[in-house]
């Protein structure tokens, strides 16, 4: 059998009496850049914690290379982790830091010296080498902590929402900086972040956790897309997720009885799975509808008055209602708004293709 | 109301210095005292004198009293720096059954009063046979020296960042290597401060020494002994020198403890 | 299997931090304490100790007219400390707490900590010599017609003793405990109209309760358990219990009657100080 370079079988992780984390699974391909993904207290960081050997599974296995790592311990692997506080040594300089890893394994100090200043160079740190901890920039503590973690030049490297402590615009610096070392290094990254952003900008894949549970694996396009249930859909971008009964299938289409009228939704496989007659959500991404001053289509369409906007950058966030009260949200660049010239109250037709729209749960095939 | 307000807030600063003044009366007079000519000091001042340290200095009693305390004092701090930090660190660390048990047992020994302590370690170390030896005194400044040693690198302690012990974990050092290279290197100020802090309090404690140091007497010992006899301004002299060791001892641990502040955001 | 299952467990590691205290404060604090105790019940013949388990001691003690007067001597000089101590630190330790800046507060805090490093015995020996008949205190009020008055060999003289020992600790304590209360509650009870004394009545005093009480329980301990003050400054004349206790050990060689009494001591403190935990900890 050919599995993944890392592989997770039913890990379990309860600390006293409540479960962090419910029986999980999945792989990790070697040269991989995962991303964990969920709000705080949701098993992403334990599940991290118990890759780099700092917490036992308290059942299920995990496999490095095929190989049972649960009794490793910590310092046994060559799982190196960067730290959300950076857990920098504040006693020792820059480059004693980058040093640890190898002093701790018995490299001689010439070598130490020689194999540190090379990831010094590499991170573009080279000339604070005999700095303090405290006399560093914030971006430039981020670089001493990379730097420590790959001066071992491990296989893996973990990362515990390591840019959560930086301004936004240094953020995206240092998001580039990560996908290129990656790709350069050629090893797996495990990013474990609360941000979608950072998530879907740097991973191959990503894995959303709520609650201790495994809602959705896959690229992030497939999750931004077809997010998997409820959860996921409202956890990723701005949906519109509207209940409905399923009045008729139709092969791969379904047609849905909502507050907004009737919805159709087409999807490839997911759709014949679901049954008439059962209650779904349904799922509009608010990028995926269109806007129109006049009437133009017959089906998929519908009538809303302009409530509010909201500006975040270059993208705007609108909100309809049509004559029920029920909202609907629409995202737009601010130039594609321009000629629908919408002010409060100004009656509008919103439209989308049904193969964006999306039925939830999605029942998987057993 | 705000002028009322002005003249409280004086009011309440002149009553706080006058507490101050009383506190640190007895100090002061003790040092002006020892330079003092008068056997019984009283006003006027009789002309200055370093008569009262000559004394001393020439007083073979006294310096092997100062051997005795700098002996005990190093040994007692050493130990008790040693025990001090063991238990900040299990507290630090680990959580288990037991444990407000395991501190109280730790942090009990300032509550109770050194009279009893005194009389209990007495008749102990009697039945040990220790008792008048050089290790009986050692023995119980260590217990005496323990909890603040132990509250001070607790407190160092408390400003490390949880993460850096696993940090180490996570790059290769096993949980001895990590001691080693980055609990103590971190805990060292308050290591220091504790070593200085636990050897003033040997060099001052007088009521136990008293009962179970026998011929190996301590300076408070030799100060409580010439307090028994007469008025004698050898006691200002002594206790001048006593004081300005162990404040010396109390600046550094205070130094130690309170400049180099930890830097780990 | 289960005695094998435990001896995997153990962890070298932490038993290597977790022992030294524990078998310290056994052998060498907890073992004194409770041979005291033992102690308590042996027998003297021929000034020799004999382990033995009688109660003449405790009777010999018991019946003895000085020993209760030097209880109760003892027991209402401590409570009168700690009420002086406590009732002089409160406004000190108010300004302390709400009228001086952080660094001043913390400078001050410092220099309360210096007197603990010096020699309370030397300390002593300064206040006798001021507060003598012909020493420096009766020397000025003399110049100002007064006097002179006799304050060594009182109970004013026990007094500065004792709170010279306890005036540091209880203002650092009351000072602390006060410095944390939510400034925005005072603010609060100013705002609802109450002034200067109902806030502290009804707002400070009740918030800082348990650092008042702590204090002034430290104060009780430590003054109940000096003897220096009441000796040397109070002329011991009845003795208080720590001086019956050197008296015993060191004149009389009646070790056991003296952990009688070290005993009744400590079962006092025990009493007073779970009492205190009990008002200061308790729901209002």
């Amino acid at each position: 059998m050919n599995e993944g370079q890392i592989v997770l079988e039913n890990v379990t992780k309860n600390f006293g009496g409540s479960v962090a984390v419910e029986p999980i699974n999945f792989e990790i391909k070697a040269g991989e850049f995962l991303a964990i993904m969920g709000s705080s207290g949701c098993g992403k960081t334990t599940t991290l914690r118990m890759l780099a050997g700092l917490e036992t599974p308290s059942s299920g296995e995990i496999r490095l290379n095929g190989e049972r790592m649960n009794e490793l311990k910590a310092h046994e692997r060559e799982t190196p982790l960067v730290w959300q506080t950076l857990a920098l040594f504040p006693f020792l300089n820059v480059i004693e830091n980058v040093e640890f890893g190898l002093k701790m394994r018995g490299v001689e100090k010439p070598e130490r010296t020689e194999r540190a200043l090379k990831w010094l160079k590499r991170m573009e740190i080279e000339q604070f080498a005999n700095r303090s901890i405290d006399q560093l920039s914030g971006g430039q503590r981020q670089r001493v902590a990379l730097a420590r973690a790959l001066v071992t030049e491990p296989p893996v490297l973990l990362l515990d929402e390591p840019l959560s402590a930086l301004d936004a615009n240094l953020v995206v610096r240092m998001q580039s900086v990560l996908t290129r070392l990656q790709k350069e290094l050629g090893i797996t990254f495990v990013y474990v972040t609360h941000s979608q952003s950072e998530a879907f900008a740097m991973a191959d894949r990503v894995v959303i956790m709520s609650a201790g549970v495994i809602e959705q694996i896959g690229s992030p396009r497939e999750i931004y897309r077809s997010p998997a249930s409820r959860f996921v859909a409202e956890f990723v971008g701005t949906n519109n997720i509207i209940s409905g009964n399923i009045k008729e299938i139709k092969g791969n289409t379904m047609i849905c009885n909502t507050a907004f009228g009737t919805i159709e939704s087409k999807q490839e496989d997911r759709n014949t799975r679901h049954q008439k007659g059962n209650d779904v959500e349904l799922v509009i991404s608010a990028d995926m509808i269109e806007l129109s001053q006049e009437h133009t289509f017959s089906e998929n369409e519908i009538q809303l008055q302009f409530v509010a906007e909201e500006f975040t950058g270059s993208v705007v966030t609108l909100y309809f209602e049509d004559a029920n009260k029920n909202e609907l949200i629409v995202q737009k660049q601010q130039r594609e708004i321009e000629p629908l010239e919408l002010t409060y109250g100004c009656q509008i037709f919103a439209h989308w293709n049904p193969i964006n729209v999306f039925c939830l749960p999605d029942v998987k095939t057993e | 109301m705000m002028v009322n307000d002005k003249s409280i807030v004086w009011i309440l600063k002149i009553y706080l210095l006058i507490i101050f003044v009383f506190i640190f009366m007895p100090i002061i007079t003790s040092v002006v005292f020892s330079f003092n000519s008068d056997r019984f000091p009283s006003l006027p001042l009789g002309h200055f004198t370093w008569n009262w340290y000559d004394k001393v200095y020439y007083d073979s009693e006294t310096w092997d009293a100062i051997r005795t305390s700098i002996i005990v004092a190093l040994s007692a701090s050493v130990l008790a720096t040693i025990i001090g930090f063991c238990t900040a660190y299990t507290d630090f660390r680990y959580s288990f059954r037991f444990k407000n048990a395991y501190l109280a047992l730790a942090l009990l020994p300032p509550t109770i009063p050194l009279i009893i302590l005194a009389l209990a370690m007495l008749a102990w170390f009697s039945k040990l046979g220790i008792s008048g030896q050089i290790w009986a005194l050692i023995i119980a400044h260590t217990v005496l020296g323990a909890p603040f040693a132990m509250a001070i690198i607790r407190l160092r302690l408390q400003q490390m960042d949880k993460d850096l012990e696993s940090a180490a974990w996570n790059l290769g050092a096993s949980e001895w290597a990590t001691m080693r290279h980055v609990i103590i290197p971190f805990a060292l100020p308050s290591i220091i401060s504790a070593l200085c802090l636990t050897m003033a309090v040997s060099f001052d404690e007088f009521a136990i020494a008293w009962f179970v140091s026998g011929l190996n007497k301590s300076v408070p010992v030799v100060i409580l002994e010439i307090l028994q006899g007469n008025v004698d301004p050898q006691i200002n002299a002594i206790g001048s020198f006593v004081f300005a060791t162990t404040m010396t001892l109390v600046v550094i641990a205070q130094l130690f403890l309170f400049t180099k502040k930890p830097n780990n955001h | 299997m289960i005695f094998s299952n435990w001896l995997r467990r153990i962890d070298g590691y932490a038993l290597t931090w977790r022992l030294p205290v524990i078998i310290w404060q056994v052998l060498f604090f907890l073992a004194p304490l409770v041979f005291m105790i033992a102690m308590s019940f042996f027998l003297v013949k021929n000034y020799q100790m004999k382990e033995a388990f009688e109660f003449v001691n405790w009777v010999k003690i018991f019946s003895k007219g000085y020993f209760w007067s030097s209880y109760g001597l003892s027991f209402g000089l401590a409570f009168l400390a700690t009420i002086t101590a406590t009732c002089i630190a409160f406004p000190a330790s108010y300004c302390l707490a709400f009228k001086l800046s952080e660094t001043a507060r913390r400078w001050a805090i410092f220099f309360l900590i210096i007197p603990f490093f010096t020699s309370y015995l030397v300390r002593t020996f300064s206040w006798y010599v001021l507060l003598a008949e012909s020493g420096v205190i009766n020397n000025i009020i003399g110049y100002l017609g007064i006097g002179p008055i006799k304050m060594l060999n009182t109970m004013f003289g026990t007094m500065i003793g004792y709170l010279t020992l306890t005036l540091p600790l209880v203002i650092i304590l009351q000072t602390l405990s006060m410095a944390s209360i939510d400034k925005n509650l005072i603010e609060a009870s100013h705002n609802l109209g109450a002034g200067r004394v109902r806030a502290i009545f009804s707002v400070i005093i009740p918030s800082a309760r348990i650092g008042l009480i702590i204090g002034a329980l430290f104060c009780f301990i430590l003054s109940f358990g000096d003897f220096v003050s009441p000796y040397y400054l109070g002329g011991s004349n009845p003795p208080t219990l720590p001086i019956l206790i050197i008296d015993t050990t060191k004149s009389g060689q009646q070790w056991p009657r003296a952990a009688v009494i070290a005993t009744i001591m400590m079962v006092t403190l025990m009493l007073v100080a779970l009492s205190a935990i009990k008002i200061a900890y308790k729901k209002r």
